[in-house]
């Protein structure tokens, strides 16, 4: 921080010297206040009255000084241009400049860096007044001679780095042409890739004028892939790297088609600066996805290597049957059924297989090869075909004695029958893949059972000819590598027969393992003209080729680099494409070598120089916008922001968070609640009675309640219950007001509050939590209220006590239909409706008698029926009436 | 705000107090019927005397049943009652056009509503009430108090300077109720009001203030400007001159008081930020007690 800060200059010292009208300022702010506010006010004859030596000025607040002598002094800072990281010129002012520019596909993440320093010393020869020259390496190789800074920066700007390599010595050629026109010994710039090339270039370069090596270091070196091949378990990828410390550790990835990474591993480089040969590990599945190796965190074409294996076809073929079957007997048809989906198939005799092109050979029924054709067929499975037979009825019955030239392994003659009705061994199953074979990582099947098989002839190296074999050892598919290829022996048919391998999903697993392992057939013939399908482009991204691409021609011997004509990329059409890679065509990766003696090397300016002009004018019109502020309207705006502020800071945003599963259960079903009082072992009874009286009102009328719950004043919705017990106790605290807000809310919009005193008179405590409740004027429940017949007819009111005071809102003034929201009590009618869980009452009733008890629950009934129906029995007063007058 | 609003506040206001009846000892002569009785025959509701029937007068007006029950004629009379005339007075200058805080009424509205409770608990009593400064005769009933309304209305949009009430001819014995803010100089004031006292017109003075007014809340350099162009005053330091400021206002209080006493007037005071009903019940009281606060 301090370093970057220590650096500021200014470009226009003399500015400060309005520094010195600083004091002046101070002294002239002090002498003119600034303006008063006005304000309005009718009383100004009283204030007129007042002695008048209040009046005066009083002096200029000391913050109001400060704060314009801030502004001020910021003012004359900008007009300074305060500037970190100056770079000043050099010397020799008039030497023309020279910029050498590596743009090759190494440069490519780093292009922003080279950019910018390019910027920076354009923004020297500006200063100092140098012509510039400047030459590309890569692309159209040519000098070009600014005589205006601002058109090197617009053709710097238009460089682009391209991916693939320069050439040194046509560089040299061009310098040579432009040094023959200057007069004075310039001064180059090389802004280098960083690699070892061709140590001649450097000191060639030097003595061509003052050489100043620009680079990034041996950290920034670009690791490449040079090669990728297919194994059988995925790749072997050479990558070449800079012999950098710590050792490094690159991210080997593989893409697929859509450029996303499928699989990745990490590897520790060791021996990379000569090429070091890392295996990659994939899953059979992702490897026929795959389309590209990638090392991660490098942009750059070398970094990326094309698969155009993916496209290759490896086409299948399966010799026809003489008499070929239709049915689910055919063997082909197992063959046919797993592989259609991977690879195109064709049936056809040995003869015209051979001569179309195919990876694999199916032979399912021991076909005769005739002589002519085995040299044919060995050849074919030597330059990489895959052959592939099957035991038969027919292979059993013959025996191959003598070994057969395609049969990896001799066979016995005969049939080994397992679990036939006169056999002692019984079927047996499948035991385990060969770890040498291609089939080493498939899951062993325990349900593949093999009924019968054909057995081969102990040998030597049988056992590394298996690729899979039975329980008891006995191999089940031989293979042999001949040349390129390979010949492989399932001991089975390939119809289900003899076992039920044909129908298990092992079966396809094993035929596409076997597809993997085939190295395809080359399409491309010699002498094919390929034409451009994706490029590489500066940023490191396939994308559509341009005009300047030609067609990629190969075979005759030819050797293609890629170049400006011939990009790398993709060519060839889209099925059939072929991969470009720059990979291949780089030798060495390593730092620059020996410098000349007299050549200044560096590495690229870290930070730009900054301008702090504008940002001193900010802080000066932030500063005058306080002032501003401040002076007009002061008080009002800091009485009008502190609350606000104050609201901020003390508000906690998580105390009125409802229970939201709470409230949920409580919509879901009807329940009624209960105010909590702190109390336990009350707000225990409170939920029991509730309870108590859900069960009664189930088992009478239709009301079906569910358990009551626990309501929290000052966070629940009240709105979702129909009913709130409300047992009052001695320590219960004051209600807040949002919660007595919300009370008043229910108690208005049809909710009913049951206040119970518990069988004591408390009027004082009462009368304090109702004190802020909107309650109507009360009453004492008369006669003819609806509560004594709104089910049962009743005529006490009876709890746990048995008094008379029992008050609800006067039905005059009642807005609510005439009927009352609150009911005030202190017959402890939860005590009497609670029950414990062997439904034994909780409390005795006083006076007593379970007449009592029933007459507590017929209330109950009558209150909740009230609750929920209103006065509609009320008006049931009226039906004699009514009846009588519709003549009923 | 139309002046079916301002009644429908000022009604509001009134609605607490009964019907208002002026204690009078001597009624203005009037004409209009009223309640106040006269203690002599006259037109009015209430029993006065029977007296002898005399002849030449209509038979129509002797009172049978009396004249039944005894040997002579009788004639009922009745008590003259008439009705006590109150004149009303509202400042609508422009000093009364202000509000410290938006959310207080203005001084002017405050009073209008003031002026309009009290028209409206006079007619509901029976009385008579005319507005100073208004050609129109005094009235009763609701039809004078939408007439007042809308005076008062057109008065208060018009913003004149006039700050006390121009001098105007009233009967004697009227009763007077002056509602204003009575900033303006000491000596005006007293003229008018001693012109008044001169022909028996019994006052009522009502000082309405906004609270800004009474406690100057202003801080720093601030130059006041008059809304009646009184001139402007600059303070570079409020603060200083709050307490000075109170005292004066206080000073200028006591002498108004003092004033009114001596004329046997009653004075109260009012700001905007307490409920008009307060000053309604502080001006029914005086009226109905005839007397001196």
């Amino acid at each position: 921080m301090w370093e970057s800060l220590g650096h500021i200059s200014f470009t226009m010292p003399w500015a400060l010297a309005a520094l010195l009208v600083l004091p002046l300022l101070w002294q002239l702010l002090k002498v003119t206040p600034p303006k008063p506010s006005k304000i309005r006010f009718p009383a100004v004859r009283l204030l007129q009255e007042l002695s008048s030596n209040q009046i005066l000025a009083t002096k200029t607040p000391l913050w109001v000084l400060i704060l314009r002598s801030l502004i001020a002094l910021f003012l004359i800072l900008a007009m300074a241009q305060p500037v970190s990281n100056l770079i000043e010129g050099h010397s020799d002012l008039d030497s023309p400049l020279v910029i050498v520019i590596d743009n090759d596909w190494s440069v490519m993440d780093r292009w922003p860096l080279r950019q910018k320093e390019l910027e920076i010393i354009l923004g020297q020869a500006e200063q100092n007044d140098q012509p510039v020259h400047v030459i590309a390496s890569v692309g159209n190789v040519t000098t070009t001679s600014f005589t205006t800074i601002q058109a090197a920066r617009s053709y710097i700007a238009t460089l682009k780095p391209h991916p693939w390599a320069g050439d040194k010595t046509v560089i040299l050629k061009k310098l040579d042409e432009t040094l023959g026109t200057l007069t004075q010994t310039p001064r180059i710039i090389w802004l280098s890739n960083g690699l070892e090339d061709d140590s001649a270039f450097m000191s060639s370069l030097h003595e061509h004028g003052d050489l100043e090596i620009i680079h990034d270091g041996i950290e920034a070196l670009p690791s490449v892939i040079t090669d990728a091949r297919r194994t059988e378990q995925g790749f072997d990828v050479r990558v070449l790297s800079a012999n950098k410390k710590p050792t490094p550790e690159i991210n080997l990835q593989v893409l697929d088609d859509q450029s996303t990474v499928i699989y990745q591993q990490k590897e520790k480089l060791s021996d990379a600066q000569n090429g070091q040969t890392l295996k990659v590990k994939i899953p059979n599945e992702l490897k026929s996805r795959s389309a590209a190796l990638h090392i991660g965190g490098y942009i750059t074409p070398a970094a990326r290597y094309l698969l155009d294996e993916k496209w290759r076809d490896r086409p299948v073929g399966i010799i026809q049957n003489r008499h070929p079957n239709t049915n689910l007997l055919d063997p082909a048809y197992y063959i046919r059924k797993s592989l259609k989906p991977h690879a195109p198939i064709q049936e056809a005799p040995l003869e015209d297989l051979l001569k179309r092109k195919t990876a694999l050979l199916f032979d399912t029924s021991q076909t005769a090869i005739k002589a002519e054709k085995h040299i044919a067929l060995k050849k074919w499975i030597e330059a990489g075909g895959i052959f592939v037979r099957f035991a038969s009825q027919k292979l059993a019955e013959t025996g191959i004695e003598q070994r057969d030239e395609f049969s990896p392994v001799q066979l016995m003659q005969g049939l080994r029958t397992l679990g036939g009705t006169l056999s002692w061994e019984r079927k047996t199953n499948l035991n385990d893949f060969s770890e040498n074979g291609p089939f080493s990582e498939l899951d062993v099947p325990s349900d593949v059972v093999i009924k019968k098989q054909i057995l081969a002839r102990p040998d030597a190296n049988l056992s590394e000819k298996t690729w899979a074999r039975l329980q008891d050892g006995t191999p089940l598919i031989t293979a042999q590598h001949t040349g390129k290829g390979w010949q492989v022996l399932f001991h089975v048919t390939a119809a289900p027969d003899w076992s039920n391998l044909p129908l298990s999903g092992t079966f396809e697993l094993m035929m596409m393992r076997l597809l993997s392992l085939s190295a395809g057939s080359a399409i491309l013939d010699a002498d094919a003209k390929l034409y451009p399908y994706r490029i590489f482009d500066s940023t490191g991204s396939l994308v559509a080729p341009h005009g300047q691409a030609k067609a990629l021609e190969i075979g005759k011997g030819k050797s293609i680099q890629p170049n400006g004509t011939t990009p790398p990329g993709l060519y060839g059409t889209e099925n059939a494409l072929r991969a470009f890679n720059l990979g291949p065509f780089i030798n060495q990766v390593a730092p620059l070598g020996e410098i000349p003696l007299g050549a200044s090397i560096r590495g690229f300016s870290e930070n730009k120089q900054h301008n702090f002009a504008p940002w001193c004018l900010f802080i000066a019109l932030i500063l005058a916008l306080i002032d501003w502020i401040t002076t007009l309207t002061w008080l009002r705006f800091s009485k009008a922001i502190t609350p606000c502020v104050l609201v901020l800071f003390f508000t906690h945003p998580a105390l009125s968070e409802p229970d939201w599963d709470k409230a949920l259960a409580a919509a879901n079903h009807m329940r009624l609640a209960y105010m909590i009082t702190g109390d336990k072992k009350m707000d225990e009874t409170v939920q029991r009675g509730l309870d108590g009286l859900g069960t009664v009102l189930k088992r009478r009328t239709a009301v079906e309640l569910s358990p009551a719950m626990a309501f929290n004043p000052e966070k629940d919705d009240p709105s979702l219950f129909p009913m709130i017990y409300w047992a009052i106790t001695e320590n219960q605290g004051e209600l807040s007001d949002e919660a007595q807000n919300r009370l008043n809310l229910f108690l208005h919009t049809g909710g009913f509050l049951l206040m119970d005193t518990m069988g004591q008179d408390k009027p004082a405590l009462l009368s304090k939590i109702a004190k802020n409740l909107q309650i109507g004027d009360l009453q004492p429940v008369s006669e003819s209220h609806v509560l004594t017949r709104s089910f049962y007819l009743i005529k006490q009111f009876s709890g746990r006590f048995d008094f008379n005071d029992i008050w609800v809102e006067a039905a005059e003034n009642s807005t609510r239909d005439r009927v009352s929201s609150v009911l005030i009590g202190k017959n402890a009618w939860a005590q009497a409706w609670a029950r414990d869980d062997s439904l034994r009452p909780l409390y005795a009733v006083v006076p007593g008698g379970e007449i009592q008890r029933e007459q507590a629950y017929r209330f109950g009934v009558n209150l909740v029926m009230y609750i929920l129906s209103g006065n509609y029995k009320g008006d049931q007063v009226h039906l004699p009436a009514i009846m009588q007058r519709l003549g009923l | 705000m139309s002046s079916k609003n301002t009644i429908y506040l000022a009604e509001e206001a009134a609605s607490n107090l009964p019907p208002l009846l002026v204690e009078a000892e001597r009624v203005a002569a009037t004409v209009a019927q009223g309640v106040h009785g006269r203690r002599k025959t006259g037109q009015g509701d209430s029993f006065w005397q029977f007296r002898p029937y005399n002849a030449g007068e209509s038979t129509r007006r002797i009172d049978w049943r009396q004249s039944a029950k005894t040997q002579h004629h009788f004639v009922r009379e009745y008590e003259w009652e008439i009705a006590q005339t109150v004149w009303l007075w509202c400042d609508t200058s422009a000093s009364m056009h202000y509000s410290e805080n938006r959310t207080r009424p203005q001084k002017v509205h405050r009073a209008q509503i003031l002026t309009l409770g009290l028209a409206s608990l006079l007619v509901r009593g029976g009385e008579q009430i005319a507005l100073l400064g208004d050609p129109n005769p005094a009235g009763g009933g609701r039809a004078a108090l939408h007439r007042l309304a809308s005076i008062l209305d057109k008065k208060r949009d018009e913003g004149s300077f006039l700050s006390m009430p121009a001098h105007e001819h009233l009967p004697r014995h009227t009763e007077l109720v002056l509602i204003g803010d009575f900033l303006s100089p000491l000596d005006e004031i007293e003229e008018a009001l001693k012109r008044y006292s001169r022909r028996h017109v019994r006052g009522h003075l009502l000082q309405v203030l906004d609270p800004a007014e009474e406690t100057l809340p202003f801080d720093g350099r601030v130059q006041f400007e008059g809304l009646e162009n009184e001139g402007s005053i600059y303070f570079g330091n409020v603060q200083a001159v709050r307490e000075d400021y109170r005292a004066r206002l206080n000073a200028r209080r006591n002498a108004l008081n003092q004033l009114t006493h001596s004329l046997g007037w009653s004075f109260h005071r009012h700001t905007t930020d307490y409920p008009a009903e307060s000053a309604l019940l502080a001006l029914f009281q005086s009226i109905t007690q005839g007397g001196m606060r």
